[in-house]
């Protein structure tokens, strides 16, 4: 049986991939923030790469909006620094940063046209006037969004505003881009959409995005890169298979997808980054986890959900449960077992196999010896 | 289909309400007509006429004191929108203590009644040996009228949102020009609702005006609560059709102005919620 | 080395921010200077005054701190006509009250366009000029006018409806309405709808699901709408002064007095620190007991 380190899984992107400038887009080195007593940014350091699409991922309170307007220069940073484009920009005001931002609620003047809202950096920048017509016109074409340079944004969809206010921000050609989680407003339908549109841009324009959104979906499907926070802290920084497939903690694994947790201890750690732990009812087996796992340690075995399927029959590294709940989702089928080691586990199944167990079975549920990853469980 | 009861009591509520609005109008009223009323005793009726209008506009002491009252209500605008519009940018960026302050000294201006505001302010003036004129009638009329000319734009700046100025300081607007391309834009409906509301106020002030003025100086009220203790002549009722004009075309510009500023609507949103 | 670099510019950051506040300050002082040049340090002198003497032969007032003024105002004379005053001045809130509650509570029924129809119609008024609306009722009322007639026929009232308390309360009661339906309306319009049906469903009907689902909510109105009134009513000096017809002497009449006609400054000032003390403690228990009873409303 052979042993899939860490390292074959997809390429090693916890640092971001070498740029020809020698330097990345944004770089923030031991930056935090506190407001009246409350730590909203901790001591976070941030490496963001020039061209990438880069998501900032985390529940509400945890830090990345205020990140992102640390960034932008809207507020300044109580220790540390931070560096856009290579140039050291601590405490240069917002005003005079190569870095423009999209709202959560747009932030459209409401008492100017949407040619104007576009043109307005334009105008602070003091461009000709042919110019500026020119390249706002060409943005509105990029957004999509031709023949409505006169209204007003309150005459616009909650779709279109958003478009303007990325042209707005984009016209500037900045070095990089900052959306603060810019599709929130918008129903599931327009969000996908805007989502894909967005990417596009982004890879036609190569400006430097960084994304911030609670949502695990959307980052997933638009970052190349995503760093996931926590109470105002980077957890794990990596591309979303990995940080999927190889979380670094406990709440990373259990934000981005739902984590079956088997209880299981450290027998020995073989130094490769596998370990040998045992588990109750499934002896000691060989698994990938986590760096600094020590001997006698105690420790969540996790798999994901789509990698445990049922057996028939007992084998090694299976685990004995009865089928509590089966919902029928399409393409895939969701089951809920309960287990006595690791408490109700959930399994998924393509939808069309058949064979489906049904509620009160029972069977034994098991998974590939790779699809295992061992966090600390004092997390 | 509503049950009888309710029709029933709709119905007196209806009653009720018109017979209150009979009410309110019908002084207004009384003085519109009587002012075109040949007849200089006001019980009988005796046909349309324009001669009470032109006997007070030709009047001196009238035209005289409608300069002063004109007059008097500008100077008040101008200082009194002036101090507004600096305590709500005050207010935009103070602490909670500075915004309490603020509030504090914004409400007892208008809290009290009038009456006592501008006695005091008379005693301090006789006290300091300062002639009563023009301009400390013009003192008084600021101290209240500055209070809801701050309410006013304050309410605006209030409702002004922070992430607007954020945006436009990050597409490299420094903050001089922040304020000038979006704070002042933004707040000049309110600025001019401020201004038609203090002119109005001012224009029909009584109280401050009668105790602030002295000798010299007469506003139009003034002159319309000398020649109303003894009598109401037709005259009288003329210069009053012409206050009410002003006040009216006052008040009704500044409804216009908030409503088309969208403020209306956020007001009576916010009862409705 | 990261962090050096921040704190070698903390002077001049520091600086720059101390700079900011001293501008940001400069914007609170015209109006502070104006609150206490013209309203602060007025009162004040109005208060130290009631504390002093006047010399009736010279006039000239010595300033010695003496309580014999509030004594007086203890005196039956006074007393009588500063509850005289306060009564019309209350009673005349009251009316406004009963008058304005049917209105407000019909026009917040009403559908929308009909409901800003009638609201800007009783607002109107209000915009007009308040002494022409105030003498104006001298045409109204007077004995020859068509309603004094009728009152007369009707037998409503003997010595004629001007230049008496009837005609002052009047006055404030029609000048002063708009101000009392507005809060009152607003009040209304801040009851869920539902509550009003909830009512009914449970089986309280008509008036009965008025008076105890609706009123109890809308007491803040009533509250907003009662102070809106009775705290300028109490200062009311245009509308006695024009339809008492001197028989009729509010607080504000006799203030004035003192000051413009007898010239006693210190009385003047003891009379008007006290009834403005009056008014202070009973806003204050209105509001209190008003935020007591609202909570008992909600719960």
């Amino acid at each position: 049986m052979a042993i899939v380190t860490k390292n074959t899984i997809g390429t090693n992107l916890d640092r971001p991939p070498a740029t020809a400038s020698g330097h990345g887009a944004v770089t923030l080195t031991g930056v935090s923030r506190q407001y009246g007593g409350v730590t909203a940014v901790d001591n976070i350091d941030l490496d963001v790469a020039d061209g990438e699409f880069f998501a900032l991922l985390g529940p509400s309170g945890c830090g990345k909006s205020t990140t992102l307007r640390l960034i932008a220069g809207l507020e300044l940073p109580d220790g540390g620094q931070i560096q856009i484009g290579g140039r050291e920009m601590t405490n240069v005001p917002a005003h005079r940063r190569p870095v423009n931002t999209v709202f959560q609620q747009y932030a459209l003047f409401p008492h100017l046209s949407i040619f104007e809202n576009v043109a307005f950096g334009l105008r602070e920048a003091r461009v000709r006037r042919s110019e500026i017509r020119a390249r706002v016109s060409r943005m509105l074409q990029l957004v999509d969004l031709v023949g409505r340079d006169d209204s007003k944004p309150r005459q616009l969809s909650g779709g279109m505003q958003q478009r303007v206010a990325l042209a707005r921000a984009l016209v500037l050609e900045p070095r990089v881009l900052l959306l603060d989680e810019p599709l929130a407003a918008l129903d599931r339908k327009l969000r996908r959409q805007m989502q894909e549109s967005i990417k596009d841009i982004q890879r036609k324009v190569g400006t430097t995005f960084v994304f911030v959104t609670h949502d695990q979906d959307e980052a997933f499907s638009m970052a190349d890169r995503v760093a996931v926070m926590n109470q105002g802290s980077v957890d794990q920084v990596g591309e979303p298979r990995r940080i999927y497939e190889r979380p670094r903690s406990l709440f990373v694994a259990d934000f981005v997808g739902v984590s079956n947790k088997i209880p299981a201890r450290v027998v020995r750690a073989n130094g490769d980054g596998s370990y040998e732990v045992s588990v109750d009812s499934l002896g000691t087996t060989r698994v990938l986890g986590v760096d600094g796992l020590a001997p006698d340690e105690d420790a969540w075995l996790v798999v994901r959900p789509e990698s445990m399927e049922f057996r028939v029959g007992s084998t090694a590294a299976a685990l004995s449960a009865t089928v509590v709940d089966v919902a029928y989702m399409g393409p895939q089928v969701v089951y809920r077992a309960a287990t006595d080691v690791a408490g109700e586990v959930h399994v998924i199944a393509p939808g069309r196999r058949s064979g489906n167990a049904s509620p009160g079975e029972e069977l034994s549920v098991g998974w590939q010896p790779d699809a295992g990853w061992l966090l600390p469980r004092g997390n | 289909m509503t049950p009888l009861w309710m029709r029933r009591r709709r119905l007196g509520l209806a009653l009720i309400t018109s017979v209150v609005l009979v009410f309110l109008y019908l002084p207004i009223a009384a003085v519109l007509i009587n002012a075109f009323n040949k007849d200089s005793t006001l019980a009988t009726w005796g046909g349309v006429t324009g001669k009470w209008f032109g006997q007070a506009v030709s009047d001196p002491e009238i035209r005289h004191s409608f300069v002063q009252s004109t007059k008097i209500a500008l100077a008040t605008t101008a200082i009194s929108v002036a101090i507004a519009i600096c305590a709500a940018l005050y207010w935009r960026s103070a602490g909670r203590w500075g915004r309490t302050l603020l509030d504090s000294t914004t409400f007892m201006r208008i809290a009290l009644p009038e009456v006592v505001t501008a006695l005091a302010l008379f005693v301090m003036f006789r006290r300091l040996n300062i002639t009563l004129g023009i301009w400390t009638v013009i003192a008084g009329h600021v101290m209240f009228n500055s209070a809801y000319a701050t309410i006013v734009v304050q309410a605006r700046v209030a409702a002004l949102d922070r992430t607007l100025e954020d945006a436009a300081a990050d597409l490299g607007a420094p903050p001089r020009r922040v304020f000038r391309r979006v704070v002042l834009p933004l707040l000049s409906p309110a600025v001019i609702v401020a201004a038609l509301l203090t002119f109005t106020f001012s224009f029909d002030d009584v109280v401050t005006s009668l105790f602030l003025a002295g000798s010299g100086t007469v506003t139009l009220p003034m002159e319309i609560f000398g020649l109303v203790r003894f009598r109401v002549t037709p005259e009288v009722n003329a210069i009053g059709s012409g206050v009410m004009l002003v006040t009216l075309t006052g008040f009704t510009l500044a409804a216009v102005a908030l409503f088309a500023s969208g403020g209306l609507r956020r007001t009576i949103g916010r009862a409705r919620a | 080395m990261s962090t050096a670099g921040a704190r070698a510019q903390m002077p001049t950051l520091l600086r720059q921010r101390a700079w900011r506040s001293l501008r940001l300050q400069a914007l609170a002082v015209p109006a502070y200077f104006w609150t206490v040049l013209f309203f602060l340090v007025p009162l004040g002198i109005l208060a130290v005054y009631s504390f002093g003497q006047i010399d009736i032969l010279t006039y000239k007032v010595h300033f010695g701190w003496t309580v014999q003024h509030y004594v007086d105002l203890g005196q039956k004379l006074y007393r009588d006509s500063i509850f005289r005053s306060l009564e019309l001045s209350f009673g005349a809130t009251l009316a406004c009250l009963v008058v304005g509650l049917p209105v407000a509570y019909f026009i917040s029924l009403q559908r929308r366009l009909l409901e800003y129809v009638l609201l800007i119609a009783v607002i109107v008024p209000f915009w007009t000029s308040f002494i022409v609306r105030t003498y104006a009722w001298i045409d109204v009322l007077s004995p020859g006018s068509p309603l004094a007639r009728l009152a007369t026929t009707v037998g409503l009232s003997r010595t004629g409806l001007l230049y008496n308390n009837v005609a002052v309360a009047i006055g404030i009661v029609a000048n002063y309405l708009p101000l009392m339906v507005l809060p009152l309306y607003i009040g209304f319009k801040r009851i869920d709808p539902a509550l009003r049906e909830a009512a009914r469903d449970l089986g309280a009907p008509g008036r009965r699901a008025f008076r105890r689902v609706v009123l109890p909510l809308a007491t803040p109105g009533i509250v907003a709408g009662c102070l809106l009134v009775a705290v300028p009513a109490t200062g009311e000096y245009v509308i006695p002064s024009i339809l008492g017809g001197g028989k009729t002497e509010m607080f504000g009449n006799i203030v004035a007095d003192q000051f413009l006609t007898v010239g006693d400054y210190p009385f003047g000032s003891a009379l008007a620190v006290s009834v403005m003390a009056l008014l202070t403690v009973f806003i204050l228990l209105i509001r209190a007991a008003s935020s007591s009873f609202g909570a008992e409303g909600t719960s």
